[in-house]
């Protein structure tokens, strides 16, 4: 899953990625749809992780490629990897909309199980960011254990600080505490 | 281009994670929003965490999205009509 081949296909991938954005900047509908069709599995993923329910994520994933549609001349090669920016978008959107529901329903009961994934990266195909996962593994796994969870549970769910609270059952001071110092932890790993 | 860090924005810093992670609440993102649209150092510092941790979305199971979807998407835009969905922050 690894060696030149792969990282030669992730290198092309990504350079026609950033081709089809350009064009989709100057208005190219068959672009978005070359986006769409490269990239929609994955970031309805993302949507879903984030939402938990079909519908509402196919109904943020629209407004996710009407952004793109928007917005794809803002989007800078030099400063970010397409599909970095693109899951940035499909992140926030859900995170939006989660947040508009939770005031929307007023918060129901959450289970106590922090269920995130295991840790065990999936063998996907066109991952681009390989490197970059590994890297922030190998920090995340300096960190304690409860605080790398929480991270994962704010990434991958989008959860705020109250929600990752009452899920730990620590005081909204501890949780802040914690994200903020395991941030500072990663960056300084990161860098280093 | 690189650590613009001057005064005043410092306190800031933490924030750009945090707005990454996804631990804001919907004002303080909101907040956040608005300064980011003015704070080119913030900008930088959001691209940073979005590349780190964006790492950890290799680790999300790609879905099929319903059929429609597409179809959806290709009638707002011949109809224009993307300018009119909401705004906001990326």
């Amino acid at each position: 899953m690894s060696g030149p081949t792969v990282l030669m296909e992730q290198d092309a991938a990504r350079s026609q990625l950033t081709a089809a954005l350009a064009r989709v900047a100057k208005g190219d509908r068959d672009a978005l749809r070359l986006v769409y069709r490269d990239t929609s599995a994955k970031l309805f993923g993302v949507c879903l992780r984030i939402l938990k329910e079909k519908e509402e994520a196919a109904d943020v994933l629209q407004d996710v490629y009407l952004t793109v549609w928007r917005r794809a001349g803002m989007f800078d090669p030099d400063r970010a990897s397409p599909i970095t920016w693109l899951v940035a978008i499909a992140r926030n959107r859900s995170i939006d909309r989660l947040r508009a529901r939770a005031t929307a329903r007023r918060m129901q009961p959450i289970d106590d199980a922090l269920k995130v994934s295991d840790g065990a990266p999936s063998a996907l195909a066109q991952v681009e960011a390989d490197e970059e996962h590994r890297r922030l593994m190998n920090c995340l796994g300096q960190l304690e254990s409860r605080h790398a969870d929480a991270i994962r549970a704010a990434f991958f769910e989008g959860a705020a600080y109250e929600e990752l609270a009452r899920r730990m059952d620590v005081p909204l001071g501890t949780m802040k505490n914690w994200i903020r110092r395991s941030l500072m932890r990663l960056r300084e790993c990161l860098e280093r | 281009m690189s650590d613009d860090r001057s005064a005043g924005h410092d306190d800031a810093m933490p924030l750009a994670g945090e707005y990454v992670l996804g631990v804001l609440s919907a004002v303080e993102r909101r907040d956040f929003e608005r300064r980011l649209a003015q704070e080119p150092a913030l900008r930088t510092e959001v691209e940073y965490w979005e590349r780190r941790l964006g790492g950890l979305a290799s680790e999300i199971e790609p879905a099929d999205p319903p059929p429609e979807i597409w179809a959806a998407i290709e009638a707002a835009v011949k109809a224009g009509t993307a300018s009119t969905a909401r705004a906001g922050g990326l």
